[in-house]
């Protein structure tokens, strides 16, 4: 097993939390539709031109309340600037891999209605059972599963599989 | 409303690098987070969560980013800002980190961009989950 976490030195910044990640679209209203209406997340407009996204249950009183969560902050412009590809997507977790092909299933009947283009085919492929789509402003997304000892958490543990 | 795909939570974001060594040396001793490769093609990235930032390497160079895609790290104190934006500049060669910016200060938040040698982009700030809770507690604004 080569470098794990236990071996690191001190760094530069000592950072707390990776805590959110941007994207642009041209049409909030648009975007949050998607979000919340395809890919059950929960969002908060905080400025005109601007949102934020979240998984849903931390909320007061709600099973994750407390716990951290990862923000995506989606700011809206006229144009997109510098469209993304594949390679820079988002990934958004389900609970089985019946989930991932109804999930599938369910974009591809409802790709006009979301403006939804590109929508790949389930497959097994690093260790996760997903599929990816792209939205009218190429912001790519992930719709996937893993078995328990592939989830990310599980994969921190084990350390590094192949040497860096 | 039952969403098309209910139940889901945020798992990743990806990004690109050349060299896995380089950029993790990158990720472990400048931005401190942590780094795991369960796989060739890929390093997982993390910090503060179970979410991870999947870093792809294409042994070629990768596609440039720009400061609306980056990824925001919180560090714990404005103080923190400051210094880890001195530090950054000090390691600028070391490290090939392209673009160090200026310090943004709005009341007692503090925060500045920096971009890698893989042209990713990345923001240092004190914002606290408190900040994130509250904008969704308020609501949407008019």
């Amino acid at each position: 097993m080569a470098t794990t976490q236990l071996e690191r030195t001190s760094p530069a910044i000592h950072t707390t939390s990776l805590e959110r990640g941007t994207f642009l679209t041209t049409d909030l209203a648009a975007t949050r539709r998607l979000m919340e209406e395809v890919l059950d997340l929960e969002c908060v407009r905080y400025a005109p031109r601007a949102m934020y996204v979240r998984e849903k249950g931390h909320r007061p009183g709600e099973p994750l309340f407390g716990k951290p969560y990862l923000v995506l902050d989606v700011q809206e412009v006229d144009t997109i600037p510098n469209p993304q590809a594949f390679l820079n997507h988002w990934g958004v977790f389900v609970a089985t891999q019946s989930d991932v092909d109804r999930a599938f299933a369910a974009i591809v009947a409802n790709k006009e209605k979301y403006g939804i283009k590109n929508v790949q085919k389930p497959k097994a492929n690093h260790g996760a059972y997903s599929f990816y789509f792209d939205d009218t402003d190429s912001n790519w997304w992930e719709v996937e599963h893993r078995i328990v000892k592939k989830q990310y958490e599980s994969l921190r543990a084990i350390g590094d599989q192949v040497p860096v | 409303m039952t969403a098309l795909i209910p139940n889901t939570w945020l798992s990743h974001g990806t990004i690109e690098c050349m060299d896995h060594k380089i950029s993790r040396r990158f990720y472990q001793e400048v931005l401190g987070l942590g780094s795991v490769r369960p796989l060739p093609a890929a390093q997982y990235l993390w910090q503060g969560g179970p979410w991870s930032l999947v870093c792809v390497g294409i042994g070629v160079e990768t596609k440039p980013q720009t400061v609306d895609n980056r990824f925001c790290l919180r560090v714990d104190s404005a103080e923190e800002v400051d210094a880890a934006r001195e530090r950054a500049l000090r390691l600028k060669d070391e490290h090939h980190i392209r673009e160090i910016g200026p310090l943004d200060e709005k009341g007692d938040i503090h925060s500045f961009t920096l971009c890698d040698c893989d042209c990713n982009w990345w923001e240092i700030s004190n914002v606290s989950m408190a900040h994130y809770d509250e904008a969704f507690l308020r609501g949407d604004v008019a």
